[in-house]
């Protein structure tokens, strides 16, 4: 209860500063943009399909896994920031539980992550995407929890590592090679078997795979519930290890 | 007085060379720095090559390479050059440009010189990816490859151009990352970074007519794959020749007013 409450005001406090700065929000969304309008049309030409509405359906979920994947491994830098600048520190001195305190910060980057790729699919809509409600509904559940196991190992290692150019070099050189052995650029259904064989090892290929089966449709395919699992597991694990980290170095 | 003795071009040239070997120094001696630079494009050749493999059906990784290495080196130019504009804007913070501006040093020699320090950077980094892709058997003529990186010099030196001009006009750190991603993002796109512009549908590519970069990114692949007379290869030239100068001028008006 007061763990809830306690991740509850830090969420809010939280939440409230980066809502009061409307334009970084919308900086942060020129990225995703940039590639959904310019890079959906050559994926059009190479995966051979007729429509705009089949190139969205294929590339929305994977830009969507690219903005959870990149997000989340990047906000140890937020985490950093605010030790650096006391803010932690003078949270610290409040009754606030130390658990709280992180996971009310992790939901910050949960929401905003969800809220890009509501605008993103919003957008993608408007150029002929279709998805069913329910079918978005589980493909955020599964964005969500792809940005909580980021944001988790990224606050970890901004805990051991809090030097800013060294977490940009290791989160730079951990998050590339997930992400393009996730396809999130070209998707790894057509890709030689071997990037296939090694993505089995990657949980973010897994989200996916899923999040794509999900945008087309394919709500029963068994990659849909065995990625929510993987990850559903995955996240409680790292979301315990980095509150313990946490709990340890901010006590 | 020997200040007047030396004619002007050779002051500019001598200052220019002055900068360059000082900013080339500082980068050499930071290998951590360098090594950092190469992880992403070596991450993309390693990682992504399979994918586009597929895609374009090519038989062998050798001619995927072939395709993909003059795209790869394409985008380090592009955002090598085109988020220079941070290293100047700290420059500035830290007194670096002041401290300089107090030596006789010609304004325009002190841009120059940080200019042709990014085009080092670059190619340095563009040997070593195409080394790795003649390691998994892709296979360019040195005169291609030195003229590709030619093309690659005049884009990176026009990228640093805007970037300069823009971090002058807007000394803002945090509006500058997102006006150069708004920049950079589209224009590589646009200039196939990923996919070749060659399998682009005819709307994209009608766009691209009107990008510099993809004309380079074009030129560069021609080079790559043995076509050294194909017309691209000379009007990719002329175009970011002229570009390249325009914009260098124009840095360099803007450089030697707000630095004066």
């Amino acid at each position: 209860m007061k763990l809830a409450r306690d991740t509850w005001l830090t969420f809010q406090y939280e939440a409230g500063l980066l809502v009061r700065n409307p334009v970084n929000i919308a900086v942060t969304l020129l990225q995703p943009v940039a590639y959904l309008l310019l890079f959906t049309p050559f994926l059009k030409s190479v995966m051979g399909v007729s429509t705009y509405r089949g190139a969205y359906q294929i590339y929305v979920p994977s830009l969507l896994c690219a903005m959870g994947l990149f997000s989340g491994l990047f906000g140890g830098f937020a985490l950093i920031a605010a030790i650096q600048r006391g803010v932690i520190g003078r949270l610290r001195v409040t009754p606030l539980s130390r658990v709280g305190l992180l996971l009310g910060r992790e939901l910050v980057f949960v929401s905003l992550v969800g809220f890009q790729g509501i605008v993103i699919t919003v957008i993608a809509l408007v150029f002929g995407l279709r998805v069913s409600p329910l079918n978005f509904l589980l493909a955020l559940v599964l964005l969500s929890l792809m940005v909580l196991i980021g944001v988790s190992i990224s606050y970890v290692l901004a805990i051991y590592v809090p030097s800013q150019n060294a977490l940009m070099n290791l989160a730079n050189g951990i998050t590339e090679p997930l992400a393009l052995l996730a396809g999130v650029l070209i998707p790894l259904s057509v890709a030689p078997l071997w990037v296939r064989d090694i993505a089995v090892w990657n949980p973010f290929a897994w989200a996916a795979n899923g999040m794509r089966a999900l945008f087309q449709d394919h709500i029963g395919d068994q990659v849909v519930w065995k990625a929510l699992v993987i990850l559903g597991v995955l996240a409680a694990i790292t979301v315990v290890v980095s509150s313990r980290a946490f709990s340890r170095e901010a006590a | 007085m020997n200040g007047v003795a030396v004619a002007q071009p050779v002051k500019l040239a001598r200052d220019t060379w002055l900068t360059f070997q000082y900013e080339a120094g500082r980068w050499a001696r930071n290998r951590a720095v360098i090594a950092a630079s190469l992880l992403q494009p070596a991450t993309f050749l390693l990682f992504f090559t399979p994918f586009l493999k597929a895609v374009l059906h090519t038989r062998t990784y050798g001619d995927t390479f072939q395709i993909y290495v003059p795209l790869l080196l394409c985008s380090m130019g592009l955002f090598g050059g085109l988020f220079s504009g941070f290293a100047l804007l700290a420059a500035i913070r830290q007194g670096v440009v002041g401290r300089l501006r107090v030596t006789p040093l010609s304004r325009v020699g002190l841009l120059l010189g940080r200019e042709l320090t990014f085009v080092l950077m670059t190619g340095f980094q563009a040997v070593l990816i195409s080394a790795a892709g003649l390691v998994f058997g892709m296979r360019v003529r040195p005169a291609n490859f030195v003229l590709a990186l030619i093309v690659l010099a005049m884009m990176v030196l026009l990228g640093v151009s805007i970037a300069y001009g823009l971090a002058l006009a807007v000394p803002n750190e945090s509006v500058l990352p997102g006006l150069m991603t708004g920049l950079a993002n589209p224009l590589s796109l646009l200039a196939g970074v990923l996919i070749p512009l060659s399998v682009a549908p005819v709307w994209v590519r009608d766009v691209a007519l009107w990008n510099p970069f993809a004309w380079a990114a074009n030129s560069m692949r021609a080079l790559f794959q043995g076509h050294i007379g194909a017309p691209v290869v000379w009007e990719a030239f002329a175009i970011l020749a002229g570009l390249a100068t325009v914009a260098v001028l124009l840095s360099s008006r803007i450089f030697s007013r707000e630095i004066a």
